[in-house]
């Protein structure tokens, strides 16, 4: 037949955890990261020592958005905060000191809404999935199969007062019921 | 059907037409007792009830294709991009082969589903109670949607037999149900979960730990959850009941034949003996060819929207509307729980994102007919944990409460874990109005009409969600919290869908009768949520496969009266 037949020997198996790759982008691609990069991501995201975040370049957002086919989308972005840049301080973005670079990117939240909103996502999405953030936020075990995490036991203290109320289901009385099954 | 154009009409006539002529140049057609089309929630119970007994030759086709428990998100650190793709429950945004169009634009919820051996259970959360017994007689006690032709008592064993095959948790002495036998042990509330239980008790509020199909310890050869989360990303440890590694086990070495990547794109009938009956089914196998098998009865079981997809597009000169259509019923009444989500943020780390996504508590407080509302029947808050990073941050930029720069961290951590969620899962009453339609400005892989959905909320259900959002409100700030979020209908949740093609005892207002068969092709079943009267407000799979296994059971036991005219001629 040209289709597939299962059967009781080929069922699904829980396997162990597939070891992927995911930090490395191809090659080629890395020789395109320029220094820009690094401050764009680096202003958006910098390291925070006391909560031991890396930076998001550091993290590898960069490699990120080159693997997953977003370069187009940086250029467009960071062109429109050129744009930004020139218009209210009649210099270029690089030039300008962090806080108002972090304003040329929020003004872009608002001119350049969709651009902005897709450019951001892709950079958060990069940045919470690296293993050394995921690893940092203390968000339970990464990846979380196999080894899975605990959760404490139920308080069943909390449960008395739900008990104590009694039934609070709509009786159907016979009577009521539309039909007899035969 | 009035919306239908006359070239439609000639188009769709042409197309069964040719499955017709294409049948008739087959010379090797193969021959079942059954053919069930459709492997998830209701088509895996059937298979397995129907292949008990191991006297039936039953074959099942499914159009999707099995997915691979090994690669599923949860083993891979970058999980949460999978939610957009493979494990995507909007099939536009997936668009894997199996997949069809869905017009959702005239809609104000939009659906989802899954399409793969095991279905939609592969991706739901595995939230799993039981309708209640008011749900089952609407008008009589509300005077709104329709009774439906049996009881909760009828579907009381089928509940029992379908929990056990599903591996269910939950805790007993629910006062918002009759009594359960047993149930696995609950799953964990975690810290969020006792914090809204707290909020819950300040109120004087019901609340239960989640019904789950989630194994919490050893069941049915499957090995326990270990809090993965992502449920809804497929089960990397099987511990979710998803019916490819419940039923279909069985299933299986029953003797069930399941043929993946097969679309079934017509269900043939002629007349026999007076009677119209079902011949057997068209589909098109992975490799693009047509194949005709021949069934002694063909069950159905293609999903709320699968099943009237199907059953539009099998028309012919006895049914010219679609298949069963006699009465312009199928499609329509189309049910889908619009859902309100309300999310709150607490000081303290509660761990939010911990656990089953979609199984903590549940509280059944407003569910029933209250006179001091402004509205009939009810709702259930079904508490989610919170979310995980990447929708944690997306979400809170997106809301303008996440900044970038140096204070991003800071506030990125009073968010994350820090908080929980309430869903409002409001009872849909039937409308005719609220449908779907064969679409044929869009088809799918083979050619076969996508769907468009008409839906509108009705200001019963407004009134709800906006009930349930304030309630839900109440609720994070007794439990100490503060409301982050607050909104309804959220659009992309159309996972239950119920309704389309309904039963009863009055041919001229139901499609099948209270065993889900055809009142106009006795040897054509039904047997998913489609044939739903009305929606309850509670997650559908316990009740749609406990209606399955009542209706197979019927089936089963008058299997040879009701194959006997399709298989004398």
């Amino acid at each position: 037949m040209p289709n597939k037949e299962v059967t009781p020997t080929n069922t699904p198996t829980m396997s162990e955890s597939l070891e992927h790759d995911h930090t490395q982008p191809p090659v080629d691609a890395i020789q395109e990261i320029s220094p820009l990069w690094q401050q764009m991501l680096d202003t958006l995201l910098p390291g925070d020592a006391e909560l031991g975040m890396p930076s998001a370049f550091s993290a590898g957002v960069a490699q990120f958005l080159l693997r997953q086919g977003h370069k187009s989308l940086f250029d467009e972005f960071l062109a429109a905060i050129e744009t930004i840049a020139n218009q209210k301080h009649q210099t270029t973005w690089l030039s300008l000191d962090t806080n108002k670079r972090l304003e040329c990117i929020e003004r872009s939240r608002r001119s350049h809404f969709q651009l902005a909103s897709q450019f951001l996502s892709q950079v958060l999405r990069g940045y919470y999935t690296t293993p050394a953030v995921q690893i940092s936020l203390n968000a339970g075990v990464v990846p979380p199969f196999p080894q899975g995490n605990q959760l404490a036991e139920i308080n069943w203290d909390l449960l008395e007062p739900v008990y104590e109320r009694g039934p609070i289901y709509r009786e159907v009385k016979m009577a009521q019921r539309p039909f007899k099954t035969p | 059907m009035a919306e239908m154009s006359s070239d439609l009409m000639q188009r769709t006539q042409q197309q069964a037409n040719s499955m017709t002529q294409s049948s008739a140049k087959s010379s090797a057609n193969e021959s079942f007792d059954i053919v069930i089309i459709g492997s998830g929630a209701s088509g895996a119970a059937a298979a397995w009830r129907l292949s008990r007994s191991g006297k039936l030759r039953i074959l099942c086709l499914e159009q999707g294709e099995r997915a691979d428990p090994s690669s599923y998100p949860s083993t891979r650190i970058d999980w949460e991009l999978d939610r957009e793709q493979f494990a995507s429950s909007d099939p536009n945004q997936r668009r894997n082969k199996a997949d069809y169009p869905i017009d959702c634009s005239q809609s104000a919820v939009s659906l989802a589903n899954f399409n793969g051996f095991g279905g939609s259970t592969i991706l739901y959360s595995g939230h799993f109670p039981r309708f209640h017994p008011s749900d089952f007689a609407t008008q009589t006690l509300d005077q709104v949607g329709d009774d439906w032709p049996l009881s909760y008592d009828d579907l009381l064993p089928y509940f029992t037999e379908n929990e056990q095959m599903m591996g269910v948790a939950g805790l007993v002495g629910d006062p918002a149900y009759p009594s359960y036998d047993s149930l696995l042990p609950p799953i964990p509330l975690g810290d969020g979960g006792e914090t809204l239980a707290r909020g819950f008790n300040q109120l004087g509020w019901h609340w239960w730990p989640s019904y789950a199909a989630i194994n919490t310890k050893q069941h049915g050869g499957r090995a326990p959850c270990i809090n993965l989360g992502p449920c809804n990303t497929g089960c990397a440890q099987g511990a979710k009941g998803s019916v490819d590694v419940t039923y279909w086990p069985q299933a299986l070495r029953q003797g069930v034949i399941v043929r993946t990547g097969c679309q079934v794109v017509h269900i043939e009938t002629d007349k026999i003996h007076d009677t119209e009956q079902a011949r057997g089914v068209w589909y098109v196998a992975a490799d693009g060819n047509k194949h005709f098998v021949s069934a002694r009865v063909v069950v159905l079981a293609a999903s709320g929207i699968g099943t009237p997809r199907l059953l539009l597009q099998s028309r012919s000169k006895r049914f010219p509307n679609g298949l069963l259509n006699d009465h312009d019923l199928v499609g329509r009444n189309l049910m889908v729980h619009p859902l309100a989500y309300v999310e709150g943020v607490f000081t303290e780390n509660i761990n939010g994102s911990l656990g089953p996504q979609g199984c903590c508590i549940l509280s059944q407080e407003f569910y029933e007919t209250k006179p001091e509302h402004d509205f009939v029947r009810g709702y259930t808050m079904q508490v989610l944990r919170g979310s995980p990073p990447v929708e944690t941050a997306i979400k809170n930029m997106l809301l303008s409460r996440l900044p970038f720069g140096s204070s991003h961290h800071q506030q990125f951590a009073s968010l994350f874990n820090h908080s929980m969620g309430i869903a409002v899962i409001t009872e849909d009453l039937p409308e005719r109005h609220n449908r779907v339609m064969l679409d044929w400005q869009h088809c799918d892989a083979n050619g076969m009409p996508g769907l468009v959905c008409q839906y509108q909320l009705s200001a019963n259900t407004k009134a709800m969600l906006k009930h349930g959002i304030e309630r839900s409100k109440e609720v994070i700030l007794a439990a100490g919290g503060k409301v982050s979020t607050a909104f309804g209908p959220v659009r992309h949740t159309g996972w239950h869908l119920m309704g389309t093609a309904r039963m009863g005892d009055d041919p001229t207002d139901s499609v099948v009768n209270r065993y889900g068969q055809a009142h106009a092709v006795p040897n054509l079943f039904i047997v998913d949520s489609s044939i739903f009267v009305t929606s309850g407000a509670v997650n559908p799979v316990a009740t749609a496969q406990a209606l399955t296994l009542h209706c197979c059971d019927y089936l089963e036991r008058n299997f040879s009266r009701l194959a006997g005219d399709a298989y004398a001629e």
